[in-house]
């Protein structure tokens, strides 16, 4: 699974996709589901499994005595689930129209895509990614940044950069998580913020002459739409790309989509080891409470 | 059709007797070779043809219950349960010797693992779980025995090792999650936070923070963190110069040729290969273990996360009444309208230790004869097998942690007198069997423990009982209990329940009798014996118990008394002082007067009376609760409450003095008792609906003085104490069990239930002072390691070689195994393509292990000890790791249906 198959919209990037895109978020959601049993072997395998071992035997030294010697060793698995666990929030969030993968190269990048479903940028498909400081959680907070510089107050003209830290002044671990940074992008293509603005000129357009504003948004959205098809400007297997409709390819994983729910369960029966026993009646807590309980004197 | 019925019945009369049959043909004893031996594994049991019948008959059990017609096949499983498990596997684990009962043990794990039909594996699992021989659960039982230092425990280890393996709901709901889900064991905002994941690894890091400061693992950290480094930043570049940057980056693991490239993940490049990269063998691991159990608990019934089943309404009922007895407590309602009171000492007098020394002595009034057979041809064979060193200061501190087990921190410098006393108490609970050494401290204490911890499931069950039976009219006693005694306890009839284990040991004549006087004590009302169904209606049942609220520190605290009482009210208090005589007279006869005495207050509820119930537990939870309620001062502030002046300074020169005192004590307690069961008795019948609102009020008061406390003295269960405690003796034990108990803390670790999860890997310190946590138990071990190694500084030298040499074979069998399953004999090429293992790991050939260091033989099992506790904690941070991104097992298997 190279790119997505399941991002493929039909040819006119148009007013027409609204159907589609509705229909998507509705699988995106599901996605994740089926996906999450591979998702870390995806783009962060627990074993690399090829790699070709460094074998620098160093002979048994002194000890080194600090603390920090384990977290020195094992900061990147930290680091490294901690990212996991983003993700799986992000997933549990189940965030409308919103879509992220994570790199293949790094968890430290994330690609994603929005999809505006109404307001002055309805229809907008806007793909973005998303750079994780390497001290996460203890960094600044994540950056996004727009593939096209969307036409918006907060978004950087040029870099196609959100303003994000305005909303996250300061980073704080536990409280701060990477799908608020997701929901908060979305936010701004409802709320429109001309305060201190990043794009002075959508801000002032807004204020003073929103019907222009509306249509340069609109032209904003065209654009980013006609180039929806484009290679994805990060080469990476995991980075989102969109193609046509083409029923050779896409009906069959738009099949399994909705066929979804059955899909687990043969997982299940397939890779079954131990198959867990109850007899627990729900809403009881007594042992053998069911009916078909042993025989008892 | 009927001869067929007919012969259905003969064929299950004759499969169950014949299971009995073939069993009666089992040795009794097994002949053990090792002291490593746990469990009977083919090997063990195809050397023995009766033991191979039997399988095979089990077999053929599984075999017709499958395929036949579900009334034959309950019929049949009938047979077996009423043929084979109740009357020959019961009593077989009840039998004389330790021997003779690890023996039992082993045969009913091997059982368990054959038998490969739910159906009749259910039953089995019924018989552990709602089986009480003499009163006893089977289970209770058995959780006890892995307390014992001896074979037996590690073979009952085995045996929980298969139980917990089997992810059974019901299983699980009674070892471990009846005990958690009211929550007590979390504080206010644990509970609001269950279900949250520990996003930043934070569980991990504290658990690997526990490595031994010198160990292997530190020796590279000098340049750990440049060969770390990973994945390409992402953070640090702008969009124009992104794009290009990935690419110079390696693909992770897509071709091998790129590995080379050294910002691609790369933790094998630490120094020390072995050690590290075993790491990542153990998140592969757990992340399988964890999808397994996953997949394993979807059929379980609720989610186990804190509101499913919720906290507030669960009773810890005992499990059969549920099914099969709650219409004759019903009955009994109607007819006889039970009621249960619950008494509490305020706080004033928390000090029960009087009390708890007769208790205990009574205990041992009744037990010491049993306790003679049954440690007597032990200390015979096994002698010094596991006495531990006098070198060791952790020895005895261990073995008192048994005793202290939830205390937070290890009770390392206990002032001298009062481990007098506790030494006093331990000798008054043996009786006549007083013997010096540390090791018989060590087994007594060991014993001890495991007779409390049986006692408070047992009255977890009575009192649940009680509330059923109380019903709807009663519940604001029910409420008293609830906020006083989810404790985890010593109660009296506990105590003479577990006596009643070890009565029935000792198979003495005047079995009548002895029955007789255990459904006096209590009653639980589950199981077969019939003949207690009438005793239990003409007599009353005096429930005494005694709960400790910081249950593990080294003394009790508070008592408390639920007495269950039936017909009416004058009746009752007339029939209640019967009872005491005839309880006292029928006991009197073959118990020393301790077991006298304690009778006397047996039947006596405590005076002080239940308003003040929340207090008990109000007790301030972070407050030295472990100091101040020292054996000694309790004693003392008690005999102050009575008006008695305590004479703490010579108390523990001379029991004698002591017992005195506490008879006098006794003496003020009963006066006291007897008025206020009166005011007791009428307040509950008059105003069953005020105390009703009184239970929430006192409720609210409670949990707002003590943080969310709403169920009482927090506790865990017996299960979960027990092996924390047996863990503790890390150093101590041998590795054996030492593996058994890591085994199935990592079994338990993997189970997915949020309730489960948060209790063993929360790292954070607990508001909850009487609970002890996974962690608690190992940073107290750390400790003892630190210790340990600090006077021996060739400790580190030798466990890092024996480290290596483990790491090493391990990856030998896992090497040799990973050809072995490709199918013969491939050559040892390392530039093979597929062999993850052969290519992640450079495997020495299979000649050249390194030799076994040579460790002396006496420090063989603790060099070990130290090895496997610092992989036992990178065990358990993998699955700390893997847990808190483990999808939600309950939505997923939810949205399935």
């Amino acid at each position: 699974m190279t790119s997505n198959p399941f991002w493929s919209m039909s040819a006119n990037p148009s007013r027409k996709q609204r159907p589609d895109n509705g229909e998507q978020s509705g699988h995106g959601e599901q996605r994740g589901s089926p996906a999450r049993p591979h998702f870390p072997k995806k783009h962060l395998p627990p074993i690399p499994k090829n790699t070709a071992p460094v074998t620098k035997h160093s002979p048994a030294g002194t000890p080194a005595q600090s603390a920090n010697g384990t977290h020195a060793s094992y900061g990147p698995f930290y680091l490294e689930y901690s990212l996991l666990a983003e993700f799986t929030l992000v997933i549990k969030q189940k965030l409308p129209g919103i879509y992220v993968q994570p790199s293949y190269k790094s968890a430290l990048m994330w690609f994603g895509v929005i999809f505006i479903r109404h307001g002055l940028y309805q229809d907008g498909v806007f793909k973005f990614t998303v750079y994780i400081p390497d001290n996460y959680p203890d960094g600044q907070c994540p950056k996004l940044v727009f593939d096209i510089p969307v036409f918006h107050p907060l978004v950087d003209p040029v870099s196609g950069e959100l303003d994000v830290r305005r909303a996250f002044t300061k980073w704080r671990r536990n409280h701060n998580h990477i799908w608020q940074v997701l929901m908060y992008a979305r936010t701004v293509f409802y709320k429109i913020n001309t305060a201190e603005p990043l794009n002075p000129e959508a801000a002032v357009l807004y204020e003073k002459d929103v019907q222009l504003f509306k249509s340069k948004v609109v032209d904003s959205v065209k654009l980013c739409n006609s180039h929806l098809f484009d290679q994805p400007k990060i080469d990476d297997p995991y980075a989102i790309s969109f193609s046509p409709w083409n029923p050779a390819v896409h009906e069959e994983a738009k099949e399994r989509m909705f066929a979804y729910k059955r899909r687990p369960e043969e997982q299940q029966h397939k890779g079954m080891q131990v198959s867990g026993l109850s007899w627990v009646k729900p809403g009881s807590t007594q042992p053998f409470s069911k009916d078909d309980s042993p025989p008892q004197n | 059709m009927n001869s067929v019925c007919v012969f259905v019945c003969v064929c299950g009369q004759v499969l169950a007797t014949g299971l009995s049959g073939l069993y009666s043909s089992l040795p009794t004893r097994l002949q053990v070779y090792s002291e490593d031996w746990h469990c009977l594994d083919p090997a063990d049991w195809q050397q023995v043809p009766a033991l191979v019948h039997f399988l095979h008959s089990l077999d053929f059990c599984s075999a017709v219950t499958k395929v036949a017609h579900p009334s034959i096949r309950s019929q049949l499983l009938g047979y077996i349960y009423d043929g084979f498990l109740v009357p020959v596997l019961a009593p077989a684990l009840h039998k004389l010797t330790v021997e003779e009962v690890m023996t039992t043990t082993a045969y009913l794990d091997l059982f368990l693992r054959s038998i490969s039909e739910p159906a009749l594996l259910q039953i089995f699992l019924s018989f552990i779980l709602l089986h009480t021989h003499d009163n006893v659960y089977i289970l209770d039982t058995l959780v006890s025995r892995v307390n014992t230092p001896f074979q037996l425990g590690t073979v009952s280890l085995a045996l929980f090792r298969t139980l917990i393996g089997l992810f059974c709901e019901d299983v699980m709901l009674q070892l471990v999650f009846r005990y958690l889900i009211p929550c007590s064991h979390l504080s206010r905002r644990q509970r609001r936070s269950l279900k949250q994941r520990d996003c930043y690894s934070s569980s991990a890091a504290s658990f690997l923070l526990l490595m031994p400061s010198w160990c292997p693992v530190y020796l590279h950290s000098t340049n750990a963190r440049s060969e770390h480094i990973h994945w390409p930043k992402g953070a640090g570049r702008n969009r124009q110069n992104t794009p290009e940057g990935p690419k110079k980056d390696a693909h992770l693991n897509s071709c091998p040729s790129d590995l080379s490239v050294s910002d691609s993940v790369g933790y094998c490049r630490a120094s020390d290969f072995l050690m590290d990269v075993n790491y990542l063998h153990y998140l592969w691991d757990a992340r399988h273990t964890i999808a397994n159990a996953q997949r394993a608990c979807r059929f379980w019934s609720a989610p186990y996360d804190g509101t499913d089943p919720p906290a507030q309404e669960f009773r810890p009922d005992t499990p059969g009444d549920d099914i099969e007895d709650e219409e004759e407590l019903i009955h009994r309602i109607k007819s006889d309208s039970i009621f249960s009171l619950v008494i509490t000492s305020p706080p004033s007098a928390l000090s029960p230790t009087p009390s708890s020394l007769e208790a205990v002595s009574n205990r041992a009034g009744r037990a010491s004869s049993a306790l003679e057979l049954e440690w007597d041809d032990i200390f015979a064979g096994q002698d010094l097998c596991l006495s531990p060193s006098p070198s060791l200061p952790n020895g005895s501190e261990a073995a008192e942690s048994g005793r202290s087990k939830l205390s937070p921190t290890p009770p390392q410098v206990l002032p001298l007198h009062i481990q007098e006393m506790q030494r006093t108490a331990t000798k008054l609970v043996h009786g006549s069997y007083v013997e010096e050494s540390e090791f018989l401290d060590d087994v007594q204490v060991y014993d001890l423990v495991a007779r409390k911890d049986a006692k408070s499931a047992v009255l977890e069950r009575m009192r649940a009982a009680n509330q059923k039976a109380s019903g709807s009219s009663s519940k604001g006693l029910h409420v008293g209990s609830t906020t006083s005694t989810v404790l985890t306890t010593t109660g009296k009839t506990v105590m003479e329940t577990v006596n009643s284990i070890m009565s029935t040991r000792r198979r003495s004549e005047d079995e009548g009798r002895d029955e007789r006087r255990k459904s006096t004590d209590y009653e639980i009302t589950t199981t077969s014996e019939g003949y207690r169904n009438d005793e239990a209606n003409n007599e009353l049942e005096t429930i005494l118990e005694r709960v400790e609220p910081p249950p593990f520190t080294n003394s009790f605290n508070v008592e408390n008394h639920i007495i269950t009482k039936s017909g009416d009210c004058d009746e009752e208090r007339l029939q209640l002082k019967q009872n005491s005589e005839n309880t006292t007279r029928q006991m009197g006869p073959n118990q020393n007067t301790q077991s006298d005495l304690c009778l006397d207050t047996n039947s006596l509820p405590n005076g002080h009376c239940e308003p003040q119930t929340p207090h008990v537990s109000a007790n301030p939870p972070g407050s030295k609760a472990t100091k101040n309620s020292s054996f000694l001062s309790q004693y003392c502030e008690l005999m102050h409450s009575l008006g008695v002046e305590p004479d703490c300074d010579d108390m523990d020169d001379h029991h004698e003095t002591f017992q005195r005192r506490v008879q006098a004590l006794r003496q003020k307690l009963k006066e006291e008792d007897e008025f206020s069961t009166d005011f007791l008795w009428e307040e509950a019948e008059e105003e069953g609906e005020t105390m009703e609102e009184e239970e929430e009020k006192e409720e609210e008061r409670s949990s707002s003085a003590n943080g969310g406390r709403r169920h009482g003295v927090p506790c865990t269960g017996p299960f979960i104490s027990v092996l924390l405690s047996r863990l503790e003796n890390l150093l101590e034990n041998s590795i054996s069990v030492n593996l058994l108990l890591t085994g199935i803390l990592v079994q338990l670790v993997s189970y997915p239930q949020p309730l489960l999860r948060s209790f063993l890997l929360s790292t954070e310190l607990h508001s909850q002072p009487s609970v002890r946590t996974l962690h608690q138990v190992l940073v107290s071990v750390h400790a003892q390691i630190e210790r340990y190694v600090e006077d021996r500084p060739d400790y580190p030298a030798l466990v890092t070689q024996a480290w290596r040499f483990l790491l090493a074979k391990d990856q030998d069998c896992k090497f040799r195994e990973c050809l072995e399953s490709q199918g013969g004999f491939i050559v040892l090429d390392p530039s093979l393509p597929n062999g993850s293992l052969k290519k992640a790991l450079p495997l020495p050939p299979l000649s050249v292990l390194p030799p076994c260091p040579s460790i002396p033989p006496h420090a063989k099992s603790r060099v070990f000890a130290i090895v496997l506790f610092a992989e036992f904690l990178k065990e358990l941070a993998a699955f700390a790791q893997e847990q808190s991104i483990a999808p939600d097992w309950w939505e997923e298997f939810e949205s399935r249906d």
